[in-house]
């Protein structure tokens, strides 16, 4: 592990960090520029910050992504969670194999083939396109992404600690509420985030099963830059960066305060 | 332990009386998984009070009787009774039953004091009561200090303790032990089950302790089960299964035992005369029929024979030659080749500071093994 820097390191970590994030750099740096030119730089500003903001296009399809966003991570984690727990919990129920197949199936689904067939479910059953249709639609394809990272957690989970609840007198539900819930608590967060995530930047498949009123940003940013690129649109994923790298930021420290107090605590044990 | 107790303890034999109702009962009791069946038609009385253990290696179905007492596992044929109830409908949630986990399965996510008080809480107990009575249990597994502390900031040892006292706070008419003490070292190990017997004769609950160290179950327990593939070979006190072994299967179980294979010559008064292989000619207390003829082992444990350079007086006595000696301390064992080709063990107590035991034996001498007619058994199967 004591390797120190060589030139060659060194440049493959410029070039791999330069690749990964000279793109998004870019579009930041632009998304300050003075001009209504999207690649002449005229100085620094930030009024297309303001004008995003004003713009009510680009604000209302905002908070239909993020109402989506809401109500399909919160139904898709509810709905996988359960999945995870018949996946891991019932080794022997018929049709297991072929549950866990469907359950996974959409992770490679090609997502035009995901919306497509949404959309002729939804117009078979007559059902209006909106809010409710990209609402079931962003559930039926993030629910699995939930169900593959608390299954992950399920299977190292120690079952005796459920069995010690039910034996001190607690009925299965409440072994399953007081014990279990807050043990994977973390890893439903985890797909919450992902869930909420991925119905954030989906386009094919809302653009399938979108309607009036309900255009989400990912559709408004596209739909825009057919049009040119403007630089509201660069201020307005300048934030979406932001949004994100922060989220990582929070989670990642307070991962690294947990593996601090653990550490404390194992030294704690080894004192005592 | 004051006297009065080990008094008590020394005339404890419930399972001797005819007229004891068992505290549980194991009626033909049969579990398959599958085609495997992990417990075999097994019957087995337990009564109120008892430390029991149920001893056996590692897949003897030992835990699978143990968690179909608690609950986790149905019984495919046969009952379960506690005190006379039937338990097959009990879910594990409503029987007075409870267990301490070989993983002590504390709730990470709960200081000490909420994992022992979790039970409680269950029951619906008065917050002041539960404070009460984790207090009181506390004390009892003496961790006063560390109730606001989570289970990952304790050591095995202290673990143990809260497990202990989280399966006790209910105040269960039965304990079950799963291999409690399996992750200790061996000092804590060795304090920890003089603990568990003390603890067991204060509170008088009756205690189910499953192990597959032979030593722990002789130590804490006034009976054991020893089991093999599903079935129970032997049902005694320490002491007697321990010198009267059903079989050899229990008696190589339990601790070291030297067994010769032997034909029966003649049996008179309980006394067998049995001819070895190798034709050395033993006499041996056979209580059981011994006809002659039939093929038995004649079976000595290590520190029931003696040793010597010279053939001594009288019979009894297998020649060969020390094949190894080990020097323990306390003992010196000498493993010795029979001239027949089967090994034995006798072991010698060291008595004097400066004299370990018959020093003058070394490597490859000849030796006479002697033993007590008295002191060894023939065993049939």
């Amino acid at each position: 592990m004591n390797k120190s820097w060589t030139g060659f390191n060194i440049t493959a970590v410029v070039f791999g960090f330069a690749f990964l994030y000279i793109p998004i750099l870019i579009l930041i740096v632009y998304s300050f520029n003075e001009s209504r030119l999207v690649t002449v730089w005229a100085g620094f500003s930030t009024q297309w910050y303001v004008r995003a903001f004003e713009n009510e296009g680009l604000m209302s399809a905002a908070w239909v992504t993020i109402r989506v966003g809401l109500v399909a991570a919160t139904i898709a984690t509810v709905l996988g969670t359960l999945a995870a727990l018949a996946l891991v919990r019932h080794n022997v129920f018929r049709g297991r194999f072929l549950f866990s197949g469907m359950v996974y199936a959409p992770l490679v689904m090609p997502e035009v083939i995901t919306g497509l067939s949404l959309l002729l479910l939804f117009v078979a059953m007559g059902m209006d396109r909106g809010m409710t249709t990209v609402i079931l639609a962003h559930i039926t394809f993030s629910m699995c992404f939930v169900a593959v990272v608390v299954q992950s957690r399920l299977i190292t989970f120690d079952r005796s600690l459920e069995e010690a609840a039910l034996d001190l007198g607690a009925t299965p539900a409440r072994a399953f509420m007081q014990i279990t819930l807050p043990i994977i608590a973390p890893s439903i967060c985890a797909g919450w985030m992902l869930a909420f995530t991925l119905s954030l930047d989906d386009l094919v498949i809302a653009q399938f099963n979108s309607g009036p009123g309900a255009t989400t940003l990912p559709m408004k940013i596209f739909s825009q830059v057919r049009l040119g690129v403007t630089p509201e649109i660069n201020a307005i994923c300048a934030i979406l960066v932001a949004a994100v790298a922060s989220g990582v930021l929070v989670a990642s420290l307070t991962m690294k305060r947990q593996e601090l107090r653990r550490q404390r605590a194992e030294q704690l044990a080894a004192q005592a | 332990m004051n006297a009065k107790s080990s008094q008590q303890r020394r005339t404890f034999q419930p399972w001797e009386d005819a007229d004891a109702v068992p505290f549980i009962e194991f009626r033909n009791v049969t579990k398959r998984y599958g085609a495997v069946t992990a417990v075999d038609n097994l019957s087995l009385s337990i009564y109120e009070r008892e430390f029991f253990a149920l001893l056996g290696p590692s897949g003897c179905g030992k835990t699978t009787l143990m968690r179909m007492l608690a609950g986790f596992e149905e019984v495919t044929e046969g009952a379960v009774y506690l005190e006379g109830e039937d338990l097959s409908s009990t879910p594990p949630y409503r029987r007075p039953v409870n267990m301490m986990f070989q993983s002590y399965a504390l709730f990470p996510h709960m200081n000490v004091e909420k994992n022992i008080g979790f039970g409680l809480k269950q029951e619906g107990m008065p917050a002041g009561e539960i404070a009460d009575r984790v207090a009181e249990m506390l004390s009892l597994v003496k961790m006063q200090d560390f109730a606001k502390r989570k289970p990952d900031q304790l050591s095995g040892g202290q673990r143990q303790r809260v497990a202990l006292a989280r399966s006790l706070a209910k105040q269960p008419k039965l304990l079950l032990l799963d291999e409690p003490l399996g992750a200790l070292d061996r000092k804590l190990r060795e304090e920890t089950q003089f603990e568990l017997v003390d603890l067991q004769e204060k509170l008088g609950i009756t205690f189910m302790i499953v192990t597959h160290d032979q030593e722990e179950a002789m130590t804490v327990s006034d009976r054991i089960a020893v089991m093999q593939q599903g079935k129970i070979v032997q049902v005694a006190p320490p002491a007697q299964m321990y010198e009267q072994p059903a079989n050899r299967y229990v008696a190589d179980f339990l601790g070291n035992i030297n067994l010769v294979a032997a034909k029966v010559v003649t049996s008179k008064g309980g006394i067998a005369t049995l001819e070895t292989a190798h034709g050395e000619e033993l006499e041996i207390s056979c209580p059981d029929p011994c006809p002659a003829g039939a093929q038995v082992w004649m079976a000595a444990r290590p520190e029931k024979m003696t040793i010597s350079l010279d053939k001594p007086k009288g019979g009894n006595q297998l020649a060969g030659t020390v094949w190894d000696i080990a020097y323990l301390g306390d003992l010196t064992i000498f493993k010795v080749k029979l001239d027949g080709g089967e090994f034995a063990r006798v072991s010698v107590l060291n008595t004097s500071l400066t004299d370990p035991a018959a020093k003058a034996i070394t490597w490859e001498d000849r030796v006479w093994l002697s033993v007590d007619p008295a002191s060894a058994l023939v065993l049939t199967e």
